[in-house]
């Protein structure tokens, strides 16, 4: 596992799985999370391949499917940036938390456990949760 | 392929040195231009020592030549071997010119080479005798004639049969890096044994014409003292030259063990 | 055929004892950074020496570019041999001019470019210079060249750290625009893992796996995982 920052953007390369969908992601996630702005600059292909030392055609696809995505967009002359669109970034988090829950759910009854079992669960915690924020 | 690249190829040959196999046993520049001149300053003093000696002979000087003919054979000898000992010799084979293009440019950047030695020999012959003519009063102008007629013969031929010294050289050293390498020995005894026969054997068997009766004396100096068959043996000279430069060439294309 | 920028099947080559090549089958893609790997002595060298044709197979057949392996193909190869040095009176620059000269497809301007980037000054001669250096220089005279096939044998043996970024973010820089096929060699990985989209898994003169990097990682790991299971001995250096 590699950790390697470019552009204030941390990177956490594992050559043990495909690199494509690492690249991918975890701009996603950064995005998502807001640790790249709305409408900030991201770095050029170029700039992110030399950073990680990774092919610039992965990085490519990656950005590519960013688009498709509509998180980013190029502006011709300068680059890529951040959507500046809340909203697109919004449902794409939307999407993927409930890709997320899709697969935990996938995951529970793979386990054997029942809705009861987990929201059970669920509501304990959340509980619990709000027991600590109580002064 | 264009002919300037042939001689851009022949003017890189003419000018690269270096040698890493030895570069460390070797001397920097500095001390062989100093050893150069040292020489150089040392045959002035020897001169001078044998100058007004009886029985001296300025015609003899030419015997310190004598090694020339090795000389040039180790010029050609080294063209293709300086590749290897510098690690050079990926970048040479690979180039996309034709086989026997690379070694034809080897053989004429060498051939450059060694016609600049000989001339640089012959003008350093010039200065000494020169100086030995002012030193020694027993000599006279027409020592210095025949002096530098001799050596003018002499040169001469060796530099319409360097081209064939040279690609004999060149043949064994670059035969060692193909399949034939077994029969390197076999090339050294004959190549060595050729040399010899020029030096003995050809006065021997040609008692009138020969280079010790030149640089003794007992032979008068001529512009061309031989006879004419030493010109056809050059002309043949040439064309085995550039039949041998061809063979390297398929040697090279075809039996090349890396 | 003319999809390949190399083609080989059953190609066999031995020096006397020592098979090189026992077998060996290949295609390789065009347009792709391509990695050859495998333990010192799996015939690597033998391979990139048959694609330039400076080796002749004792059997089987290869081809480059769709054409049988020679001086004449060699006009659109960039082949950086291995254990290669640089004629050691030249400067940086007459290097360059010397590549002009001789070398089909080079591109100076670009050649000073990356040396400004790989941190080479023109004037430096090679004699003066350290390894690592000169092998920056070597590696730019066969990447400003815009030919269609990048052949480069262990371009980082025996060259420190630094220079080796130093060559990696060249070849980034330089490859992004163009059509080109660019073969390396190499038996360590570390810092070039990233950078292949091909690979070529070699050992004893034979291929072991050969596919898309991203589909033998999701079968099988990291290269490094890779070595030591398809080698099982460690092949591997991190670094200097």
């Amino acid at each position: 596992m590699d950790q390697k920052e470019v552009s204030g953007i941390s990177f956490q390369i594992d050559f043990s799985q495909p690199l494509y969908e690492q690249i991918l992601n975890q701009i996603r996630s950064a995005i998502v999370r807001g640790e790249i702005g709305l409408g900030e600059k991201i770095p050029s292909v170029r700039e992110l391949a030399q950073g990680l030392h990774i092919n610039p055609n992965t990085v490519m696809r990656a950005y590519q499917e960013l688009e498709r995505d509509g998180l980013t967009e190029k502006r011709r002359g300068q680059g890529t940036f951040v959507t500046s669109s809340s909203k697109r970034v919004e449902a794409f988090r939307m999407e993927v938390a409930k890709e997320q829950i899709h697969t935990f759910i996938e995951q529970m009854k793979n386990l054997g456990l029942t809705w009861e079992n987990v929201r059970a669960y669920i509501d304990q915690l959340l509980d619990d949760d709000k027991g600590g924020e109580n002064p | 392929m264009a002919p300037n690249v042939f001689w851009k190829l022949v003017h890189h040959e003419f000018h690269w040195s270096g040698n890493r196999r030895k570069s460390k046993r070797k001397l920097s520049g500095k001390w062989w231009a100093a050893y150069i001149i040292f020489v150089i300053l040392l045959g002035f003093f020897i001169l001078t020592m044998f100058s007004g000696s009886k029985g001296f002979n300025l015609q003899n000087l030419w015997f310190f030549s004598l090694g020339l003919p090795f000389a040039i054979f180790f010029i050609g000898y080294g063209t293709v071997k300086k590749e290897w000992d510098n690690e050079t010799q990926g970048w040479w084979l690979s180039l996309p010119y034709s086989r026997s293009f690379i070694t034809g440019a080897k053989l004429l950047g060498s051939l450059l080479q060694t016609w600049l030695v000989l001339v640089g020999v012959y003008l350093l012959a010039v200065i000494y005798g020169f100086y030995m003519i002012a030193v020694d009063s027993h000599l006279a102008i027409t020592d210095l004639g025949a002096f530098l007629l001799t050596g003018f013969a002499w040169i001469f031929v060796l530099v319409i049969f360097s081209p064939l010294i040279l690609a004999l050289g060149m043949s064994l050293s670059l035969v060692v890096y193909t399949e034939y390498r077994p029969v390197t020995p076999i090339l050294w005894v004959v190549y060595m044994g050729a040399g010899s026969f020029f030096y003995w054997g050809y006065g021997n068997i040609e008692h009138v014409q020969n280079f010790y009766g030149l640089f003794t004396g007992k032979v008068a100096p001529a512009w061309f003292p031989f006879p004419l068959y030493i010109y056809g043996l050059a002309v043949i000279g040439w064309v085995f030259t550039y039949l041998i430069v061809r063979y390297l060439g398929g040697l090279l294309e075809k039996k090349l063990a890396l | 055929m003319t999809d390949w920028a190399v083609k080989g099947e059953a190609l066999f080559k031995s020096y006397g004892d020592n098979k090189a090549l026992s077998g060996l089958d290949l295609a390789i893609p065009k347009n792709k950074i391509v990695g050859i790997l495998g333990p010192n002595g799996c015939g690597k060298s033998t391979l990139f020496r048959m694609m330039t044709g400076l080796v002749k197979p004792d059997s089987g057949t290869i081809e480059v570019l769709g054409k049988t392996p020679g001086w004449r193909t060699n006009r659109e190869i960039a082949y950086l041999p291995d254990r290669a040095r640089w004629y050691p009176n030249h400067s940086v620059r007459q290097a360059f001019q010397w590549a002009e000269s001789f070398f089909p497809g080079f591109e100076i301007e670009s050649a000073v470019k990356l040396a400004r980037y790989m941190d080479i000054d023109l004037h430096l001669t090679v004699k003066g210079m350290s390894r690592g250096q000169e092998a920056r220089l070597m590696l730019i005279l066969c990447i400003a060249r815009r030919v269609p096939l990048i052949v480069l044998d262990e371009p980082f043996s025996g060259i420190d750290v630094i220079s080796r970024e130093h060559i990696i973010d060249g070849i980034i820089d330089f490859i992004g625009e163009r059509e080109q096929t660019i073969l390396i060699s190499t038996h360590e990985i570390h810092e070039i893992e990233g950078m292949f989209e091909y690979v070529l898994l070699m050992d004893k003169g034979k291929a072991l796996w050969s596919g898309d990097i991203e589909e033998l990682r999701a079968q099988h790991g990291s290269l490094h995982t890779v070595f030591r299971s398809f080698y099982k001995r460690s092949v591997i250096t991190n670094g200097s």
